[in-house]
C-alpha cells in the first residue's frame, strides 16, 4: 500500500531510515478496517453477503466493494460513504509521518510529487494509489516494451495482496535476457502463442508468500514452497484467464512446472517485476511464447 | 460410534491436498487416502471404495475429468465433487454432464467446502 510505496521513496532518496521506516509501518498496520468487516458492523450487510462477496472474490478479480454493488448489497452512495468511513490509506499514512515529526506537511507534499515524477505516474494514477490500489503503479513501473503485461501482473499482483500480504507492493520492472537463477515456477496461459508468467525467489519473498499460502512455516526452499507457490500462481492466472473469458478471449492453463525451457520464447520479451511480500522481495518474470508453426 | 464418512482426495498438489484434508477432518470426515494423479485415483478407488471423491482437473499423467469418468463407469453411484481455479468453466461443464456432484474453486474457503460435501452426500 501507499505506506510503503511512499516509505521506500523516503528510504531510497534518504529522508528517513530503514529502522524509522518499519517502525512507521507497524504504527500504521491495521489502523484501518476491511471494507467488509465495516459494512458488517455499520448494519449496511449481513455477515453471510459478506461472506458470499468473498466467495465470489475467489473467482472474480474485483474489489469487494465494487461487488458488492454490483450484487446489490450497497448501493453506489453507501460504498462512497464507507470507504470515506474506512479512511484514505494515505491520509493514515501521512498523519503517522507528520504526528512522528518525520515530515512536515509540506516536505511531505513535496515528496509525493518528486516520486510521481520519478515513478512516471499522472496525478490521477497517483491518486489511486493514495486509495490504495498499488497496482495501478504498474504501468509506470513497467518499461515501455512490457506495457502490455500490466493487466497479468496486476491480477497476480492484487491476488498476492488479497490472499497473501495486503501490504504486498511491486518494485520497478526491468527487460532481461533470461529467468532468474533462483528457484522458480512457471505457468504457461497458452494462445497461438501465449503468455508464461513465473515466480522466482528473491529475498525470502517467495518464502514467505508459500507459507502464507499453504498455512505452514517454511524454512528453507523445498518441494513444499515450490508446490505451494506453483498452486498460488495458478489461482492468480485462473483468476486473470476468466476475466478474460468474460470478453469472449479463452486461454488455456497449463501445469505449473519448474521447467525453464519448456516453451519457445519470443526473444526480448522478458520482464522482471519484483514483488515485496512482507517486505521481502520474490520475482515476478513475464515473458511472451513463440506462436507454434 | 457412528462410522465416519470415508473421503478420498485426488490432487496433484501437495499443499493443496494438506489444506483440504485439514478442512474435511475438522469438518468431521474421515480422509481415507490421497491420490496424486488420475491413474492413481483411478487404482485407489476401486481399491478403497469412498463415500466421496475430491478431484482436481488439472494433473499429470490422466486428469481429473478422465478419471472422473472411469470411476463413473466403474460406479455409476460415485460421489465426486470437482476441484479447480477459477477459469476452467469450460472443463467444469464437461464434468458436470460427465456425473459430477458439484465443484469447489481454489483457494479453498473452508465454509463452502464443508457446505458443498455435506450437500452432495445428502443427495
Ligand atoms: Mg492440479
Amino acid at each position: 500500500m501507499i505506506g510503503y510505496v511512499l516509505g521506500n521513496y523516503l528510504v531510497r532518496t534518504g529522508k528517513i531510515t530503514r529502522e524509522a521506516l518499519s517502525d512507521i509501518l507497524r504504527k500504521m498496520e491495521d489502523s484501518r478496517a476491511q471494507l467488509g468487516a465495516l459494512a458488517v458492523s455499520e448494519g449496511l450487510m449481513t455477515p453471510a453477503q459478506a461472506e458470499e462477496i468473498n466467495l465470489l472474490q475467489a473467482e472474480r478479480d474485483a474489489y469487494f466493494g465494487d461487488l458488492a454493488v454490483e450484487e446489490g448489497y450497497l448501493t453506489p452512495e453507501q460504498l462512497k460513504e464507507l470507504m470515506k468511513k474506512q479512511g484514505d490509506p494515505y491520509l493514515c499514512c501521512s498523519k503517522v509521518l507528520i504526528q512522528e515529526g518525520i515530515l512536515s506537511e509540506r516536505e511531505l507534499g513535496e515528496a509525493l510529487e518528486e516520486m510521481r515524477k520519478e515513478e512516471g505516474l499522472t496525478p490521477e494514477q497517483l491518486e489511486e494509489v493514495k486509495r490504495g490500489a498499488v497496482e495501478k503503479l504498474l504501468p509506470g513501473f513497467l518499461p515501455e516494451e512490457a506495457q502490455d503485461y500490466a493487466p497479468l501482473a496486476g491480477t497476480v499482483l492484487r491476488t498476492v495482496i488479497r490472499l497473501a500480504d495486503r501490504n504486498a507492493y511491486p518494485g520497478r520492472g526491468e527487460m532481461c535476457e533470461r529467468f532468474p537463477e533462483r528457484r522458480q515456477v512457471h505457468q504457461a496461459l497458452v494462445f497461438d502463442g501465449g503468455l508464461v508468467d513465473c515466480f522466482a525467489e528473491e529475498e525470502g519473498g517467495l518464502m514467505e508468500l508459500a507459507g502464507i499460502f499453504a498455512q505452514e512455516e517454511f524454512t528453507d526452499l523445498n518441494e513444499d514452497v515450490m508446490d505451494a507457490a506453483g498452486e498460488f500462481l495458478n489461482c492468480a492466472n485462473g483468476l486473470y484467464i476468466s476475466g478474460l473469458s468474460r470478453k469472449g478471449v479463452f486461454l488455456e492453463l497449463k501445469m505449473p512446472s519448474a521447467e525453464r525451457s519448456a516453451h519457445d520464447l519470443v526473444p526480448g520479451s522478458l520482464c522482471s517485476i519484483p514483488v515485496y511480500v512482507r517486505g521481502r522481495s520474490l520475482r515476478l518474470v513475464l515473458a511472451k511464447i513463440a506462436e507454434e508453426l | 460410534m457412528e462410522e465416519k464418512i470415508r473421503i478420498m482426495i485426488v490432487d496433484d498438489s501437495k499443499t493443496s491436498r494438506k489444506l483440504l484434508r485439514g478442512i474435511l477432518e475438522r469438518g468431521g470426515y474421515e480422509v481415507v487416502c490421497e491420490a496424486v494423479d488420475g491413474e492413481d485415483a483411478w487404482g485407489k478407488y476401486r481399491e478403497i471404495r469412498p463415500d466421496l471423491v475430491t478431484m482436481d482437473i488439472t494433473m499429470p499423467k490422466m486428469d481429473g475429468v478422465e478419471a472422473l469418468s472411469m470411476i463413473r463407469k466403474e460406479d455409476p453411484t460415485a460421489r465426486v465433487v470437482m476441484i479447480s481455479a477459477s477459469g476452467q468453466r469450460e472443463k467444469m461443464t464437461m464434468a458436470i454432464r460427465r456425473g459430477a456432484s458439484d465443484f469447489i474453486t481454489k483457494p479453498f474457503d473452508e465454509k463452502k467446502v464443508l457446505a458443498t460435501v455435506g450437500a452432495v452426500l445428502e443427495e
